[in-house]
């Protein structure tokens, strides 16, 4: 009786360490967080130049804290261990060691940014540390988009898609043949160009929105339910009214373009070279897509059912030989990816008086694109009827399809969107670097599947967070640890390993570690 | 000509033959039931019929119209709609979603929303908890979520397998009226039943299934008096209720 009231006690005493060790760790790392970006501001003079001492002691004070801190923890680790070694059953404590190593990590961390930018800190200035956000953010955008392909793909199939990384530069080719085919049509100006091509698209969107499309779209779901149409005597003059009313949408469509350029030449190249741009991305994304839905039909799909480790084999093969492919098609060189004048060029961004920060126009355009695309997602997966199949598919196929749903047709899907998302990245990715090749597509691809693990493989704002989580740490690590820009590879992949360590499951990773996997 | 038609349907999971030549027929506005012990191969028939399975032989006939090999969206599109066994309710997405996961395969607006409205009337606490995830019902709540979801569907012919499982005995009384009752709304139900006794008591026709054959088909009434079935299914001697615990 006596025994088992004494164990029971052990028991909650072990949960109550553990647990108090994990939020050792949470809290150390948030306050070592606070410390770095609270000494950054103090050194580049976000803080006024010289700070208030009142700025200065809390930093010190931040720093004193987190040594004590780690003492504190230090007695606390110890006495636990010897209180445990002297208990009967034998409790693993990896945990605690894990815990405690985390928070000397970041103490560390800290204190080598504190001594980097206090050594010096007339080399880093708050523009620097600007400029570095802003690259970071756009990392992050490219990183985020093609993140979302690696989880959505993973959600469904539980399957890492190897082949992303391809199916992005896939997307890079297509937007580039597109540029170049507007380039061409204006003689090497895009401008030029972009009025022909939207001279055409533009009457054609007209003409297209001048159709009944209520009508239209009403006959096609009728005509998909009714087991016996009845004839409907509207509908003959509905077909004959369709072949007039694209006439008179098109015709409409280029005279109010011809018009503009007549009256307000500035603002019809404006709107001609973004109809342009947008074909470019357009046709970049499709590309993409039908890379990806020709090695899911291909690569993946004859291999359901097969052990989990067969589609992955399958995935690095298809990776390998798309690589190839390219290699061998398009040749190793690097071709230019060339800015019409709208979107070249930098935006002086001035924080207060402390100085400017040159944005460029291609990098507000990658972020700006990449949350839209990313809000249009979500709403897509959380409020459409494709999207709840997708959500329904991903947890229980058998069951999906007794309720109707095509499951392959789902899974298609599911790679088509991962694929235009990344057809974008593709695309905006050349814009912003202005030159690109077959290789080009490798190193972002591994970074965006380690943005994924980072939020939690499976996990849709996971992989938006991540991504731009990554891309930040990219772009501001090197800086603050006052080392060369070339390691930002490796600061992002030990970044992973870090996480894998102490978050095995990713930042938002707790609904998966739930799933039966 | 039956509604449903299943003749001389085989089935093979690897080398085991779980279905070895089933036949039954389900007439239009008929409660029939399938009984039988654990792994007779219930599951297996509702699987095959909805196409989850693939039949090795024989053939499953919609209205004299062969569905046997179509794929299960297609066959759940004819109004072939089954509540699987152990309710799979999507953990995840909320009770509303849920029943328009049912509703999948329909365009039909209008048909859908009183259809909604026929599911809401029958089981109110749906309706209360409709924003709630199917993941966090109670067994019997995910029972009728269950049960729902397959009725938004439009069912021709609704096949339930085990609604009973797992459920406290006046929740399975709950069960077996609906049941009931649905079928006097004019829906054709195959129900799948360990609980022979409930099953019978429902069902104007029984078939009972013994490792993937049919051994006995009639009346309920007169499956109820049957010494066999008695004996084996329906608890009357103690070593009767014995075995059927150790099938358990
Ligand atoms: N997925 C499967 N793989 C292999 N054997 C299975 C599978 N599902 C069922 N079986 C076997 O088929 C037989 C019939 O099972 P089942 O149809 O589930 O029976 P019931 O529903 O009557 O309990 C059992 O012997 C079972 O072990
Ligand atoms: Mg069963």
């Amino acid at each position: 009786m006596a025994q088992v009231t004494q164990t029971r006690r052990l028991g909650r005493i072990t949960l109550d360490a553990d647990r108090l060790s994990s939020q050792y760790f949470g809290w150390g790392a948030l306050i070592a967080t606070v410390r770095i970006f609270w000494v950054i501001a103090l050194t580049s003079g976000l803080f006024g130049t010289p700070a208030d001492d009142l700025y200065r002691t809390v930093s010190d004070a931040l720093g004193s804290f987190l040594w004590a801190y780690a003492a504190v923890g230090l007695v606390a680790l110890l006495a636990t261990l010897y209180s445990r070694s002297r208990g009967e059953e034998p409790v693993s404590s990896t945990r605690l060691f894990i815990n405690y190593l985390g928070v000397i990590f970041f103490l560390a961390l800290s204190a080598r940014v504190a001594s980097v930018v206090q050594a010096d800190p007339a080399r880093y200035p708050i523009t620097l540390w600007g400029l570095q956000l802003v690259n970071g953010l756009v990392l992050g955008g490219v990183y985020a988009l093609v993140a979302l392909g690696y989880t959505l793909v993973y959600g469904i199939l539980f399957m890492i898609n190897f082949a992303h990384g391809e199916v992005l530069v896939m997307g890079t080719f297509g937007g580039w043949f597109a540029l170049t085919y507007v380039l061409n049509l204006g003689d090497g100006t895009f401008e030029v160009g972009a009025a022909s091509v939207a001279a055409v698209l533009l009457p054609l969107l007209f003409a297209v929105l001048f159709l009944p499309l209520e009508t239209l779209a009403a006959r096609a779901g009728r005509k998909r339910t009714a087991r016996a149409a009845e004839p409907d005597p509207t509908w003959v003059l509905t077909l004959f009214s369709l072949p007039v009313r694209f006439l008179v949408g098109a015709l409409i469509g280029y005279g109010l373009l011809q018009a503009l350029g007549g009256f307000a030449p500035h603002v019809y190249e404006a709107i001609t070279t973004i109809v342009a741009l947008l074909f470019v991305v357009a046709v970049g994304m499709i590309v993409s897509m039908l890379v990806a839905i020709t090695v899911e039909r291909i690569a993946y799909r004859p291999l359901r059912g097969a052990p989990r480790l067969t589609p992955l084999i399958s995935a690095i093969g298809a990776s390998f030989f798309l690589q190839q492919a390219m290699l061998n098609v398009f040749g190793p060189s690097k071709r230019a990816y060339s800015r019409p004048k709208l979107i070249d060029g930098t935006i002086n961004v001035r924080i207060g008086d402390l100085g400017t920060i040159p944005v460029t126009k291609t990098g507000i355009i990658v972020v700006v694109v990449s949350l839209v695309l990313m809000v249009l997602l979500y709403t897509f997966v959380q409020r459409s009827k494709t999207g709840r199949a997708m959500r329904a598919v991903a947890e229980d196929k058998p069951t999906s399809a007794l309720m109707g749903v095509d499951v392959n047709q789902v899974i298609v899907i599911t790679f088509a969107i991962g694929a235009l998302l990344a057809g974008a990245a593709g695309v905006m990715m050349g814009f912003h670097n202005q030159s690109f090749n077959f290789r080009a597509g490798f190193i972002p691809g591994l970074k965006a599947f380690t943005a994924a693990v980072l939020g939690g493989i499976g996990n849709i704002p996971g992989a938006m967070f991540g991504g731009f989580f990554l891309g930040l740490v990219e772009a501001l690590g090197p800086t603050m640890l006052g080392i060369n820009a070339e390691y930002k590879d490796v600061i992002a992949f030990s970044l992973l390993v870090l996480v894998l360590v102490f978050r095995p499951t990713g930042i938002f990773g707790e609904v998966l570690a739930e799933k039966k996997v | 000509m039956a509604l449903l038609e299943v003749e001389n349907l085989h089935t093979y999971y690897g080398k085991i033959h779980a279905l070895k030549g089933i036949s039954l027929s389900v007439e239009e506005g008929e409660i029939v039931t399938l009984i039988g012990g654990n792994g007779a191969g219930k599951t297996t028939t509702l699987n095959t019929i909805c196409g989850i399975v693939r039949a090795a032989e024989g053939r499953v006939l919609l209205r004299d119209e062969d569905i046997t090999l179509l794929p299960p969206h297609v066959i759940m599109s004819r109004g072939v709609v089954q509540s699987p066994e152990g309710r799979k309710i999507f953990q995840r997405l909320t009770v509303m979603e849920n029943l328009e996961m049912g509703a999948y395969s329909r365009n039909d607006v209008h048909g859908i929303a009183s259809d909604l409205e026929f599911v809401f009337e029958t089981f109110p606490r749906l309706k209360e908890r409709q924003k709630q995830l199917g993941g966090t019902l109670s067994g019997g709540e995910q029972q009728m979520l269950a049960i729902g979801r397959a009725l938004m569907g439009h069912p021709r012919i609704l096949l339930l397998d085990e609604p009973s499982m797992g459920l406290a005995p006046l929740l399975v009384r709950d069960i077996f009226r609906i049941v009931k009752y649905l079928n006097e709304q004019g829906t054709t139900i195959l129900l799948v039943e360990q609980n022979a006794l409930m099953a019978l008591a429902v069902a104007h026709r029984g078939y009972v299934l013994q490792t993937g054959k049919i051994i006995l088909s009639d009346e309920a009434t007169t499956l109820r008096e049957n010494e066999m079935v008695r004996a084996a299914y329906l608890g009357e001697h103690e070593g009767a209720a014995s075995l059927r615990s150790e099938n358990r």
